[in-house]
């Protein structure tokens, strides 16, 4: 349990399953579940596994192809769901997070608990069954730990919580790569530790500037706990460390000159914009530095990424070209 | 904006007060007390039930088109991987 002492009368698991029932009971449609999957997180790791499953070697055929990416994104909304189901005391302190569906009141606790685990099992034993039990086991570990390692434990009781449960969002590439090759190597993990690193200086800067929301919630993000300094030095010491890192696919002969070029200019930009949030501390200039590298960051894995599905794409669309 | 719903029961019924007020605090049900309404049966036969408002009708419609529509999509999902992984091995078995 957390030090801090906020929140935690509040009982984990959220809201008991009968108090949101009670107040909107039925008015659910099936776009308050979709939200209970967060799409947006979604996107972000079915766009990561498309490139594990492009870049991956093997034969695929293209029916389990998707039902892969299918599975990966359903594991994902199941994680994202059970996550709204645990944090909904949280979510309904927090203005960025008070208008999900649980605070609402629109879904209750438990049909988002009963959602979440029943997506989770659809998942996990689909790609089992359907593709591999390689990729059927990882996505399991994925889905346990993000759940049961960040958000049940780590989340609420250390500033590292993001650190570590990076780790669940870092995995989808890994998952896919295993769908279609039935097995792991180096390349995959090097995906995974790129968007391992990504995700504190991610994560840190949006914190930086939502500082107060998380203060409110109890939530031990590190600005919260170490204050904006330390936050600001270690998002550049992450950052100085993660350029590099993902710099390494094209000098380990994983990437092509594309993505090195791309690897190296992005990575250039990245570097600045921590600087200038390490540097400005006070006022609108230190917020904007915040959000300018927050925005970018997502701009700098994006670019990574599908700079890499285009190395992988081109020759077989050279090919398949008539001229 | 969100319509509360209530259990309408046309008929005697013992209304009694659940207890459990521990949510979360600052959030929607901070404070107030639950209504458990339990239905009994009526003498004349009238009836007697859950009686849904319209936007509890449309939203339960379009929860069960949805579910109709998953459903659907994971029949055929299941019946086109099953001929993939066969292959023309689907058309091979003794008589």
């Amino acid at each position: 349990m957390s030090d801090l002492g906020i929140g935690h009368s509040i009982p984990r698991g959220g809201l008991s399953a009968g108090h949101a029932e009670e107040l909107a009971e039925g008015l659910a449609t099936p776009g308050d579940y979709l939200a209970l999957m967060k799409p947006r997180v979604m996107s972000l790791v079915v766009f990561t596994a498309v490139v594990g499953l492009v870049r991956a070697p093997g034969d695929l055929h293209p029916l389990l192809a998707f039902t892969a990416l299918l599975c990966i994104a359903t594991g994902a909304g199941a994680a994202g769901a059970l996550n709204m189901w645990w944090d909904a005391d949280i979510d309904a302190v927090m203005d960025r997070t008070r208008r999900r569906p649980i605070p609402a009141g629109r879904v209750s606790a438990g049909e988002a608990r009963a959602f979440g685990l029943l997506l989770a099992a659809f998942s996990v034993v689909t790609l089992g069954l359907l593709v591999n039990l390689v990729a059927g086991a990882l996505l399991a570990f994925t889905i346990a730990f993000y759940v049961g390692v960040y958000t049940m434990w780590l989340k609420r009781v250390t500033p590292q919580n993001i650190v570590v449960g990076g780790l669940a969002g870092a995995l989808p590439p890994l998952v896919a790569w295993a769908a279609a090759a039935g097995t792991v190597s180096l390349e995959p993990m090097l995906m995974v530790a790129i968007i391992f690193f990504w995700t504190p200086p991610h994560f840190w800067s949006l914190a930086l500037f939502r500082t107060d929301d998380y203060a409110r919630a109890g939530v031990p993000m590190l600005p919260v706990v170490a204050g904006p300094d330390q936050t600001r030095l270690l998002i550049l010491l992450y950052t100085l460390f993660l350029v590099p890192l993902a710099f390494s696919p094209a000098v380990l002969g994983f990437a092509g000159p594309a993505y090195g070029a791309v690897a190296l200019a992005c990575g250039a930009v990245m570097v600045r914009l921590a600087w200038e949030v390490f540097r400005q501390r006070q006022g609108v200039a230190a917020v904007t530095a915040a959000k300018r590298l927050f925005g970018f960051s997502i701009l700098y894995l994006f670019a990574l990424f599908a700079t890499l599905l285009g190395e992988a794409l081109a020759p077989q669309v050279a090919e398949a070209l008539p001229w | 904006m969100v319509t509360r719903s209530r259990k309408v029961i046309p008929g005697p019924a013992f209304t009694g007060a659940d207890e459990r007020r521990d949510g979360p605090q600052g959030g929607p049900h901070d404070g107030a007390r639950v209504a458990v309404v339990i239905p009994l049966p009526r003498k004349d036969g009238a009836e007697a039930g859950v009686v849904l408002t319209p936007e509890q009708q449309r939203s339960r419609r379009a929860r069960s088109l949805a579910i109709a529509v998953v459903l659907g999509a994971l029949v055929v999902l299941f019946y086109a991987v099953t001929l993939v992984k066969l292959g023309p091995g689907v058309l091979n078995r003794p008589l």
